[in-house]
């Protein structure tokens, strides 16, 4: 409380309320230039202890080769296609089947319990296995059995691979989501009339599908990465071709190629998921009610 | 038959596990009529609510609605509850849709009626109730009291037979709970059967055809609203009062409370 008589001119006031430009203020600068200066004591410091090592000669010639990189960057972004595609056709398809998972397992009613164990069951076996155990598996042993009708291309088992294994994990998190809309939104739909699966639809899951976007696309850069480890049953993927070029060449700069180009591809979605949680964050302090 | 009661609830028991909330609830409520739960937290009278409203199964005994027992095997519970309204302490309005769609998703997902209708009748709904210009706003845009008069709307917009209000001013700060008092007695002016669950002890007095007042989870005495609130039989309902008036700033001359006071 002040106890300052004079009232404030209306110039004073409105010098008062305009907005100093972020960099103008001291604390930002302060700011900028320890961030500034730890940057370049840390990298610095970094950069001086490797390129100082007596083995960074050999290790830049293997790894970090202009040629090679020039030379490996077509074959292995034609690979990296194939990653992508994959990711393309998996991602929809888990989305879908994780969404039906996590319904499956909230569903109380008793005549759907074996449903829900089977649920269970699946989320607790393929979010347990390391997926290159379900890629090996699937790859080499199903067409392996040489069944009729069924497909023997280590692609198409890989790829099914990685939906068995992505899906048990956006199930739950699906699940999550369906679990934080509060009880009190169901009971308010349940008492207007509305049967438990128009409940489930038009308020419940709208809700808990917005909760968890971020996390979803967490998700996405997890299968982006998930798609690399489908090289071990042969596609020729970018991982696969990096590695070809590596064992042709004796020169590992293939394979930094192929890291890039992942986390190129990963960067954009994960400045979108950091937009949509500060966005979600802002709004909750915004407007707290309900 | 429209002598016949609206409401009539035999020998019902409720409980949680091994915890009795309701026992031996006998109540009646006539078409048209009011009536007001009063009693301490945890006395049941929100649980009774819900019951009404098939929220909460029961143990024993029925609720029969305009005749027909609703409590029973084979009900179907969404068609009951098309009819039966409820309004709850913390408004529950579904957050990601506007007040027009709030108003209208009920209508048309069970009633089947058409878009453009629904949508009509619920402007024509918060024109009267004075919301005309939030129809396109979110929930979290509105103040508390503003948000319980489209909850009450949007059970209304179901045209229900039966009211159940909940604690409805519990939640909201005091200067709003008066604009929500308001809307409930103009329903009462238009006829509409309800049961409140309530703590305004003014209120009941205004607007309870009867009262009831509920102590661990019974009915300890029912009667006219005056003669309930002003004088008790039961010596558990004198002290529930007592502490009440005791607790509130006294309001007119012949009322126990204050509307605006209790909480």
């Amino acid at each position: 409380m002040s106890t300052h008589p004079t009232e404030l001119s209306p110039e004073q006031l409105a010098a008062l309320l305009r907005p100093t430009p972020a960099w103008q203020r001291r604390d930002v600068q302060r700011s900028a230039l320890i961030a500034l200066v730890s940057t370049l004591v840390v990298f610095g410091g970094l950069a001086y202890v490797i390129s100082g090592s007596t083995g960074w000669q050999v290790v830049q010639q293997a790894f970090f080769s202009p040629e090679h990189f020039v030379a490996a960057f077509p074959i292995v972004l034609k690979g990296f296609w194939l990653n992508v595609r994959i990711f393309l056709i998996a991602e929809p398809i888990i989305l879908l089947w994780g969404l039906i998972l996590a319904i499956v397992r909230s569903t109380r009613s008793p005549v759907l319990f074996p449903l829900r164990a089977a649920a269970v069951a699946y989320v607790d076996i393929f979010r347990g296995a390391p997926a290159i155990l379900v890629i090996l598996t699937l790859g080499f042993g199903m067409p392996a059995l040489r069944l009729p009708g069924v497909p023997s291309s280590p692609i198409f088992w890989g790829t099914l691979a990685c939906i068995l294994t992505s899906s048990a994990y956006q199930s739950e998190t699906f699940r999550a989501g369906i679990e934080s809309v509060h009880a009190s939104q169901r009971a308010a739909a349940r008492s207007l009339g509305l049967s438990s699966t128009q409940a489930m639809r038009y308020v419940v899951l709208p809700q808990a599908i917005r909760t968890v976007i971020p996390p979803t696309l967490s998700g996405f850069v997890g299968l982006q990465k998930e798609t690399a480890l489908i090289s071990v049953i042969g596609p020729l993927e970018a991982t696969r071709q990096a590695q070809i070029y590596a064992g042709m060449t004796f020169n590992f700069t293939s394979y930094v190629v192929a890291g890039v180009l992942f986390i190129a591809i990963t960067i954009p979605l994960a400045r979108f998921t950091d937009y949509l949680l500060q966005r979600t964050a802002q709004r909750r302090q915004m407007g707290g009610a309900v | 038959m429209s002598n016949a009661p609206l409401v009539q609830i035999e020998g019902l028991y409720k409980a949680y596990g091994q915890h009795l909330v309701l026992r031996n609830i006998n109540l009646t409520v006539a078409n048209h009529e009011v009536i007001c739960l009063i009693g301490a937290s945890g006395c049941g009278k929100s649980t009774l609510l819900r019951c009404v409203n098939l929220l909460e199964p029961i143990q024993a005994g029925q609720i029969m609605l305009d005749g027909a027992c609703i409590t029973g095997p084979g009900v179907n519970e969404d068609r009951v509850r098309q009819e039966v309204g409820m309004v709850f302490q913390s408004f529950n309005l579904f957050p990601h849709m506007t007040v027009l769609e709030n108003i209208t998703l009920a209508p048309c997902k069970t009633r089947g009626v058409g878009r453009q209708q629904a949508e009509r009748e619920a402007r024509e709904l918060l024109a009267r109730f004075g919301l005309e210009e939030k129809a396109n706003e979110y929930p979290d845009r509105l103040s508390g009291g503003q948000q319980q008069r489209v909850a009450i709307i949007r059970a209304l917009a179901m045209e229900p037979r039966l009211l159940l209000l909940d604690e409805v001013t519990s939640a909201l700060d005091p200067e709003m709970v008066g604009e929500v008092l308001e809307i409930i007695a103009e329903l009462k002016g238009l006829g509409m059967t309800m049961i409140l669950a309530t703590h305004q002890m003014g209120f009941a007095y205004q607007i309870a055809d009867r009262v009831a007042f509920l102590d661990s989870g019974s009915i300890v005495e029912i009667g006219p609203a005056r003669e309930l609130l002003t004088h008790p039989r039961e010596a558990r309902t004198r002290d529930f009062l007592q502490r009440v008036l005791v607790a509130t700033p006294a309001g007119g001359d012949d009322a126990p409370v204050g509307v605006s006071g209790a909480t």
